[in-house]
């Protein structure tokens, strides 16, 4: 931790007009982003006379990852987003020169005196304001859904699909990642790709930013309740809003209950406050093809971490539990969609 | 008679829980070992019943595939399926048990999207048997506890 401390300070001092004396203290890693290496530090400088202490973000490359990322593309969506009504830290450096921390990495905003943990929804102070968290959650994803991004930097790196090219291109997508990643065959996974393919959903209302990642545990909120910076943007994209929309309410997320996606407030209301916010209505034939599609993109997401395990790749325990545990979930959330059509068919 | 394995996975996983976890101090640390204990927990709860899981599995895909090879038309699909329906593991190794289920299961999306296409009666009695089978498949391997 010593070493990369003494490099982020050179990296500093290279990239911060005026500053002198940089130093890094309280490095420390945070638990979670299985995608990218996350630190935490703070950051003294001189400059002009001033005695300046910043909280700051590192987010590297790992060697490996449960998704491959662009790694410009996170980086992107936190300028897009900042100072907009979505509220994301302020993103500062991004890096790809290996020269300085051996693979890139961007630098942003700490954002202090928040939790991200769905399970310290369940106790106070936290259980408190639940709502109120809830309430933000839902709005904020109207918010991206509704966000016009045209002639940003995000827009540039990101390719727009046909309002009813969204849900073939996911899904392609997807299918590609079991199709390289599986371990052994999955036969519920591919019936659900199979219904996917034969009962398509209408055209997007609107293509527009699709997080990728929305849920609860990617996003930090204070004791207040205020929703205070949406995080782990590294899946962001063009498409259908009711692609993430059916991700943040796909059940693994509110496990054994679906009747509060993401432990927080009823789905109704939830479905009321993003349409509100979002100026869309949610299609319920539309959005049960994203739900389900949730599922296959889950389970992807899972068969990944676990080829990443079982190659070596990356050892870390969550690649197991990923393997393990939400695929067990994923796979029972399937089987209740898929088969009672097919019984009541009999 | 020594302690059995899952009796030991699940003691070594309490103990990270009460014992190891406490005393750290980076949450770093504390996330990565609640994790390991979490997997620890998981896996006395597999060792206890993988070889029963797979073999019903196996069972159950056997079934399924007798059946379907007096329905199906003469071609690669049904010597396929008749083939599967005799197939057995090596031994009671799990690896061999995993290899013969990954054989079927790979047998079973061809039978099953070949199904699905096929809209008469066997075939739709055929569809449900096999969700049948996903189902209980899913809750013989399902975990009793959740990190979500």
């Amino acid at each position: 931790m010593g070493d990369l401390a003494a490099r982020l300070e050179e990296y500093l001092s290279a990239r911060i007009a005026g500053a002198r004396d940089i130093r890094v203290v309280d490095l420390a890693r945070i638990h979670g982003g299985a995608s990218r290496e996350t630190y935490r530090f703070t950051a003294h400088w001189s400059e002009d006379d001033r005695e300046i202490e910043r909280g700051l973000i590192l987010r590297r490359d790992p060697t490996s990852s449960l998704i491959e990322t662009e790694r410009a593309l996170e980086f992107a969506a936190y300028r897009a987003f900042h100072g907009s009504g979505v509220p994301v830290p302020e993103p500062l450096f991004f890096e790809t020169d290996p020269r300085w921390l051996e693979r890139p990495f961007f630098v942003m905003e700490e954002i202090s005196g928040c939790q991200a943990s769905p399970m310290a929804l369940a106790a106070p102070p936290y259980a408190d304001v639940r709502e109120r968290i809830g309430e933000a959650k839902w709005r904020i994803l109207g918010r991206i859904a509704r966000m016009d991004v045209a002639g940003t930097e995000l827009a540039r790196t990101l390719e727009a699909p046909a309002p009813g090219e969204c849900w073939s291109r996911e899904l392609a997508k997807w299918e590609k990642v079991l199709d390289e990643d599986e371990l052994g065959p999955q036969p519920i996974v591919r019936a659900a790709i199979r219904r996917l393919r034969r009962e398509p959903p209408s055209p997007a209302a609107r293509v527009g930013v699709v997080h990728g990642d929305y849920r609860t545990g990617n996003f930090l909120y204070d004791e207040r309740g205020d929703v205070r910076a949406i995080l782990d943007w590294e899946m962001c994209h063009l498409g259908d809003p009711l692609e993430d929309l059916a991700w943040a309410m796909t059940p693994l997320w509110a496990w054994p209950d679906a009747s509060k996606p993401g432990k927080l407030i009823a789905r109704e209301r939830a479905l009321a406050l993003w349409e509100a916010e979002s100026g869309l209505n949610v299609d319920s034939k539309a959005f049960a093809w994203w739900e389900l599609f949730s599922c296959v993109k889950g389970i992807a997401i899972w068969t990944s971490s676990a080829r990443e395990f079982a190659d070596g790749k990356s050892r870390a325990p969550i690649n197991v539990a990923a393997a393990w545990y939400a695929t067990d979930i994923h796979n029972r959330v399937l089987v209740d969609m898929l088969a009672p059509k097919v019984e009541a068919a009999s | 008679m020594n302690p059995t394995v899952n009796d030991v996975l699940g003691a070594l996983s309490g103990h990270l829980f009460s014992e190891v976890l406490p005393l750290l101090s980076a949450s770093y640390a504390q996330a990565d070992t609640m994790m390991a204990a979490l997997l620890l927990a998981g896996a006395a709860e597999e060792y206890g019943r993988a070889a029963e899981v797979r073999s019903a599995d196996i069972r159950e895909m056997r079934e399924l595939f007798a059946e379907a090879a007096r329905r199906l038309p003469p071609g690669a699909l049904r010597d396929r399926v008749a083939a599967a329906a005799a197939h057995e593991a090596k031994s009671l190794r799990i690896a061999d048990l995993d290899a013969c289920r990954d054989e079927l299961a790979g047998t079973l999306i061809a039978l099953h999207g070949t199904v699905e296409a096929t809209r008469e009666t066997w075939a739709c009695e055929l569809d449900a048997r096999i969700w049948q089978h996903l189902r209980a498949s899913t809750q013989r391997r399902a975990m009793a506890t959740s990190p979500f």
